[in-house]
């Protein structure tokens, strides 16, 4: 539990550029210093001078703008939400206790990139308790495990030490020996594989050796492949038992099928001293698609790791306020009606609730796609769903978790999930396929080979099972999927599975959201009055006005700030002569919620916000007041401007759009925003048969999916909002762009990390790893077929059949991995 | 060639003794990171504290 000090409605900032700033670091002079001393210390006058002797004097400029467009290292990326790391029911997926006292957990942790980042990392959390804490960091795997007393610290503060040093961490949810067991898999195969091979040497030297060591040699061989079978063969017979009991064709089906055959067949061979024994057949066909599965899983996991970023599934929780005004936090299922919730900024509100608090600026966005900021007051009922502004706000929930909008929402999306089925796979049927040809190739050859003795044609027929099926296909898929994720990784794809690698190339029709998919996430703000930037002030009175609104996002992290910091900035650079006006000094600076952000400066006092707060005295100024209007700016009271906030089409969002449809895939608009607007930002896109449809509830989503795709074609929906979770689960494929809301990124099959762009070589990469499934499929029966063939009219010797095996797996090896 | 009947369960002992070292050294993760400890030796201390206490 936790206490939580309750931040006063009003914000107070002391501006900056109030205090004279060092010239090269940029932090504050001390005041012992002279007054027109530019530097801190000696050290940055020294880089200052030899910065600009070099004439490389933009680096200051370079720096002022990237201190802008990323937010400092101090900033927490999760809020205040950290404590969610010490709750038992969040922990219990990566932590579990060790010994008595301890508990030991295992983190992601990103953006480490040489042994300094290590050292670093583990030295400045050991030294939070070096007597209780204990911290490992993996360079290699990108992990930590942390060891600790939890009785004596908290996780939570780790995490935070590592999160503010620059390392984001998230939790581990994989087991962690399951890479060493497949790597002991692996070694156990390979040391069997080798040793059987010279046992084996004796079957092909035929009579190279007496009868008497020819027995004895293959029961030290059968001795090693019962070795190989029960350790390294373990991952065939378990999948092959789960697809049974599951009523699936698994692809281990007939891989173990064929090892098994094989091995009692070998094995009853041995019992009565004949030839015709397979055991380092079967051992090189374990360790080899044991490998190629291997490199398949160490490319999964480096981008499962990936995807734990995206899906931390912290949205699950939320914070309850007891009767003394503790918080603890519980599973959004726990939570009954009437219970206190505390939900802090930019957070989704999970359930209905009614607001305790004085006032608080939601946006429907994620529910209805509309991309305003409404402000609620203190006993409004709240819908569930809609995000938060800029600050924590107390709510009473009027209805139980498990039975919110979210909860069921997310119900629903699973209901539609389940209903969807099995999307049958490329890899998949063509693994059924290859059972079938090989059982039918097998028949054939039983009749054949009928008028053979009995052992011979037994022989020849496990020979046939051996070599046909597992091997080509057995290591062809995973080494083909292990290239798409790796593609996908590099230009900016997370797959979330096999299937929408597969799938993504079929899709006939792509549906769009449009709120925060194709449009930025923030508003453009448009001046609306006066008609130019001089504010129909003095010169330099509107010069200052606007360097002061250019910094305004220094002060305020609120939306509109940030959007009239953005207009001020293009401006400026417009404006001619370029002249730092010495008047535009920020005082004071003091943010009121819901109302706006009034600023005390050298022109005056400046205020920005909603009318009635900016503007004192509407009848002096010329300004009318507009519906369509979001914020005003007024200076000592006279309203001088007037901005609307204007939503931005994704700079790439055209170009892909156009090239979706020059590729003839359909393409339609789903949007819950109004009607006109999207209308207006389908005409604007101008891509060729880009139809679009507003004003959506989630659910009408789906019935406009399912009824435009009549002719059933694979669908693909492309949203980032709580109210594309239903129609994300309804298409074949669900995509989610970067920053979607954790609820929907949950349900996506496939996330678009940097920006839409990727979308267009992920198709490509789709493409051709279907086109190298195919190419492997198509090898391993045409190669299998011709050696049976041979095989069977005895034109094929098992001395051939031992060189032509690693050959083929070669070929496919090349198949698979080079496309 | 009887000699053969002795030599062989030998390498073979040999061998698998080999081999369990392996499975020891893979399941306890002597292999889970290859570049990093031999860089630890670089390290000015270590988790000194918390593994005495563990004892």
């Amino acid at each position: 539990m936790i206490v939580f000090h309750t931040k006063s409605a009003v914000k107070e900032v002391i501006d900056r550029s109030s205090v004279a700033t060092c010239k090269h670091c940029h932090s504050p002079i001390p005041e012992s210093k002279s007054h027109n001393e530019e530097f801190c210390c000696h050290g940055c006058r020294t880089a200052f001078e030899m910065i600009h002797a070099l004439e490389l004097d933009n680096y200051y400029e370079l720096l002022a703008t990237s201190k802008q467009n990323s937010p400092s290292l101090r900033d927490n990326v999760k809020g205040d939400s950290y404590d969610l790391y010490d709750e038992a029911d969040f922990q219990k997926e990566f932590c579990h206790p060790s010994g008595e006292q301890l508990m030991s957990c295992r983190l992601y942790v990103d953006n480490l990139s040489c042994y300094a980042c290590v050292w670093l990392g583990e030295r400045a959390v050991r030294s939070l308790a070096p007597e209780n804490i204990d911290i490992k960091i993996n360079l290699a795997s990108g992990s930590a495990l942390i060891l600790y007393d939890p009785a004596k610290v908290k996780l939570s503060t780790m995490v935070r030490r590592l999160e503010q040093l620059g390392y984001p961490t998230s939790p581990m949810r994989q087991d962690a020996n399951e890479q060493r067991r497949s790597l002991t898999q692996i070694g156990v195969a390979g040391f069997c594989f080798a040793n059987l091979m010279l046992f084996a040497v004796t079957d092909y030297l035929d009579g190279g050796l007496e009868v008497e060591f020819r027995n004895f040699f293959n029961w030290i061989s059968a001795g090693l492949a019962t070795l190989c079978l029960l350790v390294a063969g373990r991952p065939f017979y378990q999948n092959a038992w789960l697809s049974l009991r599951r009523g699936m064709i698994h692809l281990d089906l007939p891989i173990f099928f064929a090892i098994f055959i094989a091995y009692i067949f070998s094995l009853y061979n041995t019992i009565r001293g004949q030839a015709g024994v397979y055991f380092d057949s079967l051992a090189a066909i374990i360790f080899l698609i044991l490998v190629a599965r291997y490199f398949q899983k160490m490319i999964l996991t480096k981008h499962l790791r990936r995807s734990a970023f995206y899906n931390q599934g912290r949205h699950h929780y939320v914070r309850r306020l007891e009767s003394d005004d503790t918080q603890t936090i519980i599973p959004l299922s726990q939570v009954k009606a009437g219970d206190r919730l505390r939900i802090l900024a930019h957070h989704v509100l999970p359930a209905r609730c009614r607001l305790s608090s004085d006032e608080t600026e939601l946006s429907s966005e994620l529910v209805d796609g509309e991309p305003e900021w409404k402000t609620f007051r203190k006993g409004d009922e709240l819908p569930a769903g809609f995000l938060l502004g800029e600050l924590p706000a107390d709510v009473e929930a009027l209805e139980d978790g498990a039975k919110s909008f979210l909860a069921r929402i997310s119900a629903a999306s699973e209901r539609i999930q389940a209903a969807r089925g099995q999307f049958t796979q490329l890899s998949e049927t063509l693994g059924r396929w290859l059972v079938v040809v090989v059982l039918a190739i097998v028949a054939i050859q039983w009749f054949a080979l009928r008028d053979l003795p009995m052992a011979e044609k037994m022989s020849r027929m496990v020979a046939t099972l051996l070599i046909t099926c597992p091997c080509t296909f057995g290591i062809g898929t995973p080494l083909v999927f292990a290239r798409a994720f790796r593609l996908g990784y590099e230009t900016g794809v997370v797959w979330n599975n096999q299937r929408a690698v597969e799938t993504l190339a079929k899709i006939r029709h792509f549906f769009f959201d449009k709120t925060g998919t194709l449009t930025l996430p923030n508003a453009k703000a448009q001046l609306v009055y006066p008609s130019q930037a001089d504010f129909a002030l003095e010169a330099d009175v509107a010069a200052g006005l606007r360097e002061i609104l250019s910094r305004v996002d220094e002060v305020s992290s609120h939306h509109v700030a940030r959007g009239i910091a953005a207009w001020a900035r293009g401006v400026k650079s417009q404006v001619e002569p370029v002249l730092k006006p010495d008047r535009a000094v920020i005082i004071k600076a003091v943010e009121v919620k819901g109302q706006g952000l009034s600023l005390e400066t050298k022109l005056g006092l400046i205020k920005i916000g909603r009318a009635k707060f900016a503007i004192d005295n509407r009848t002096s100024s010329g300004m009318r007041l507009s519906s369509q209007v979001t914020a005003y700016v007024s200076l000592n009271g006279l309203g001088v401007a007037a901005f609307r906030f204007e939503e931005q089409a994704k700079p790439e969002a055209e170009a892909l759009l156009k090239t979706l449809a020059k590729q003839g895939r359909k393409l339609t608009i789903l949007s819950g925003d109004q009607s006109q607007a999207v209308e207006r930002f389908t005409e604007s896109m101008a891509a060729v048969g880009l139809s679009s449809f507003g004003k959506l509830s989630p659910v009408a989503k789906v019935a406009k999916l399912s009824h435009l795709n009549q002719s059933k074609e694979q669908t693909a929906m492309v949203g980032n909002g709580i109210n594309d979770i239903a129609v994300l689960s309804k298409a074949d494929l669900g995509i989610v762009v970067n920053q979607s809301s954790d609820w929907a990124t949950e349900k996506a099959d496939m996330i678009l990390v940097n920006d839409l762009a990727a979308l267009i070589p992920a198709l490509s990469i789709s493409r051709r790893a279907r086109r190298a499934l195919l190419s492997c499929f198509i090898y391993a029966i045409s190669f299998n077929t011709l050696g049976i063939v041979l095989g069977t009219i005895g034109f094929i010797s098992p001395v051939m059949a031992a060189i032509l095996m690693p050959i083929s797996s070669l070929i496919v090896f090349s198949l698979a991995t080079v496309w | 060639m009887e000699v053969l009947y002795i030599l062989v369960p030998i390498s073979l002992l040999l061998a698998g003794l080999g081999l369990l070292g392996f499975y020891w050294a893979s399941m306890s993760g002597q292999f889970d990171d290859l570049k990093q400890p031999a860089e630890s030796i670089l390290h000015d201390e270590g988790a000194t504290e918390m593994k005495r206490r563990q004892k």
